[in-house]
């Protein structure tokens, strides 16, 4: 399925005289009113939208907005476009001014459509050629014709790629654990893939691991340390830190997941494993990295 | 009909080999030789299940429970840093001391348990003293096979020996502990020569074992008070078993059926999940295979050709038997070997009389709970301990290990030997 197809030229309004995000979001839902909201009533509507506006997260840094919001009793997905006939200032530090605001329906429970348009809103607003082209759309018909033209596509299933982190640290598995508690403080990381010196996935590893290095074994088998109260802690992790190679203490990774898994798969995989990120590979290379906080943000409150 | 005997033998040396070598998982290979038994037509199923010696199966069953629980209770790393203290930091104290604590201890709970939980809390101590692991973890898996061979629950062999020739924890607290305390008593003397030249630290060092606040060891003291209880009312009861006319193995699970109960909080399943059922698959193997060779008459015939050559020899027997074992334990399995021999004294004694034959079974279970110290490989306590000292860092190699394992093993089972001619 096409994003062009789910545009309704009734519903693309250019250069309106909004000057505020809510002005534009009452616009958005004043022309969904009618058919398209079924038995919903236009108050109820803006008030949901409202809700999830004030959650925040919907102004991208890209200049556009997606307020949105999903409605009980609603199993359809309908798309308003309000483009401000001034780029519209938000109070946010560093916020270039909103020139699209896109608002966007659907329903409470399916995901895979919505969080597809949402994906491909937001890669649109990162395609300069695509924003210009829109920006300077003259008729409703050619602003849809150049949504087409980007050949963004809204298939069903929503696949791990499209809610993975891109850019992923690694470290290398010869390297030392000073170097990987840097790299952990430092980029505020819980979590590293690790890969050999081809940049192949070799395992895995977490802040939890670097701590576990720093408790001797026969510890753990005595259960307890409360009758120590003069134990250095981590004195020989901090001692060792230029001797221990990451590769010793990493795990080998569980399972490594394909970026086209579909998302609940790896849902499914981090609660059975209890395990919060998984890397994800395509031909043994590191492609992304998708954590429990994406499908948090990504899915549950996209 | 198939040739029994050459089947049956077949079956069981394949078997014992499998186990002996672990090339396959030894309760897998004891499981399955007991079936061929069964399937080849050497023993009935029910007759398979009836060389089961359920005593033994419920006696370490029951044992393993309460041990599970009252290792919950930091009971042992209480006694561990409380000793340390007593010992006021000395090292070479604190290694005498906590190897009497092991054995007694291992006395009264399995040898492999004890170890496990008194090898990790002794390395901790070595650790702050800044001295060298490796004796304390050689002296502790030594005392526990020592201790184990004390009492009637101490050690497998020993609840297999006191089954099947009726004798009961009286007999062994009368019979092994006397030898067990003297072979404890040459241990320490044994420790203190060979390792107490490497066993020197500063004041500071041992001002550091004194800061251990032993009180806070202990976990849950409700849960120790019952357990306390009911390890004590067991073992008084397991004394007074004969009088009483109560089989061990009833002991043993009502206790553990009672400290289940009172432990209340804790979750059964995982305590009843924390039984090692490996251990006990390969009782309940082992019982079928040696059946399946008992079936066939084999052991008969084999135990009335030794009458023939032991009749009026029973002092030489003995001693033949105490060396035997003591010897084929540091290198076998003893569990296999106990039960193998078990079947053959059992013939020897029908037409002895038990009375006669009684000395065999002391110097079987001297034989085979003291030789499992002869190598690296003879005892499991010892393979534990020495896997804990190598996932620390520490590791020790089989001669280091053997070296000092088969010199103590030869000054007890010289001991035993001279106990049993005075005794018998």
């Amino acid at each position: 399925m096409k994003l062009a197809n789910l545009l309704d030229p009734r519903l693309v309004m250019l250069d309106r005289d909004v000057s505020s995000i809510d002005e534009a979001i009452i616009a958005g839902v004043t022309a969904f009113s009618g058919n398209h909201l079924r038995a919903m009533k236009r108050e109820e509507v803006l008030e949901r939208v409202r809700e999830r506006q004030a959650l925040g997260g919907t102004i991208f840094p890209t200049g556009i907005a997606i307020p949105h919001a999903r409605l009980p009793g609603f199993d359809d997905i309908v798309i308003a476009v309000v483009r401000p006939r001034v780029p519209i200032v938000v109070p946010v530090d560093g916020q270039v001014p909103v020139r699209l605001v896109w608002v966007v329906l659907t329903s409470q429970s399916a995901s895979s459509t919505y969080l597809k348009v949402l994906a491909n809103l937001a890669a649109i607003s990162k395609d300069d050629a695509a924003m210009r082209s829109l920006l300077s759309a003259d008729s409703a018909s050619r602003f849809i014709e150049s949504v087409e033209a980007g050949g963004y596509e809204v298939e069903k299933g929503l696949h791990v790629s499209d809610i993975m982190t891109c850019d992923v640290l690694s470290i290398r598995d010869d390297a030392t654990l000073r170097e990987l508690t840097d790299k952990m403080f430092s980029h505020k990381l819980r979590y590293l893939p690790v890969v050999d010196a081809t940049g192949l996935l070799v395992g895995e590893v977490g802040v939890l691991d670097l701590i576990a290095a720093g408790i001797p074994d026969y510890v753990y088998r005595v259960g307890s340390l409360k009758f120590l109260d003069e134990f250095e802690p981590m004195a020989d992790l901090l001692k060792n830190e230029d001797k221990i190679l990451v590769g010793s203490i990493m795990k080998p990774p569980v399972r490594s997941i394909a970026p086209d898994s579909s998302v609940l798969a790896v849902a499914f995989e981090m609660t059975r494993s209890r395990k919060r990120h998984f890397p994800v590979v395509e031909d043994g290379q590191i492609v992304g990295v998708v954590s429990s906080m994406d499908i948090l943000s990504k899915v549950l409150r996209a | 009909m198939y040739p029994a005997i050459p089947i049956a033998l077949a079956i069981f040396a394949v078997a014992m080999i499998a186990i002996t070598t672990e090339k396959v998982n030894k309760t897998s290979a004891a499981i399955l030789g007991g079936m061929l038994m069964v399937i080849f037509g050497i023993e009935s199923q029910s007759k398979a299940f009836s060389y089961i010696d359920w005593n033994v199966i419920f006696l370490l069953i029951g044992m393993m429970i309460i041990t599970n629980i009252t290792k919950r209770t930091g009971l042992f790393q209480y006694i561990a840093i409380r000793l340390a203290k007593l010992a006021r930091g000395e090292p070479v104290a604190i290694i005498i001391m906590l190897s009497v604590a092991t054995a007694v201890i291992s006395a009264l709970l399995d040898n492999v348990t004890t170890v496990l939980i008194l090898v990790p809390i002794t390395f901790l101590i070595a650790v702050e003293l800044n001295v060298a692991p490796t004796p304390f973890v050689i002296a502790l898996a030594l005392a526990s096979n020592v201790g184990g061979t004390a009492t009637l629950i101490g050690d497998p062999p020993n609840i297999m020996i006191g089954s099947a020739a009726g004798l009961g924890f009286v007999d062994f607290l009368t019979t092994t502990a006397p030898i067990v305390a003297i072979d404890i008593v040459a241990l320490c003397g044994f420790i203190f020569v060979a390792f107490r030249k490497s066993l020197v630290v500063s004041n500071e060092r041992k001002a550091r074992i004194m800061a251990f606040d032993d009180t806070k060891a202990i976990e849950d003291k409700p849960l120790l008070v019952k357990s306390l209880i009911v390890l004590g009312s067991v073992t008084a009861a397991f004394v007074l078993h004969s009088s009483l006319g109560i089989e061990p193995a009833t002991i043993a699970l009502s206790g553990a059926a009672v400290l289940l109960i009172a432990s209340g909080t804790h979750d059964v399943e995982t305590i009843l999940g924390e039984i090692e059922w490996t251990t006990i698959m390969f009782f309940l193997g082992l019982f079928m295979l040696v059946g399946g060779l008992v079936e066939t008459g084999l052991m008969t015939q084999v135990s009335s050709s030794l009458l023939g050559a032991t009749t009026g020899h029973m002092t030489a027997t003995t001693m033949l038997v105490l060396w035997a074992s003591g010897t084929l334990s540091g290198f076998l399995d003893n569990i296999p070997f106990v039960a193998t021999m078990i079947p053959l004294i059992q013939d020897m004694g029908a037409t002895l009389g038990a009375r006669t034959i009684e000395p065999l079974w002391w110097a079987l279970s001297l034989g085979a709970c003291l030789g499992g110290n002869g190598t690296l490989i003879g005892a499991s306590a010892n393979v534990v301990s020495v896997g804990i000292s190598r996932k620390n860092g520490n590791p020790i190699s089989f001669w280091d290990f053997t070296k000092y394992g088969a010199v103590y093993t030869l000054l007890s089972l010289v001991l035993s030997s001279l106990y049993m001619l005075i005794r018998f």
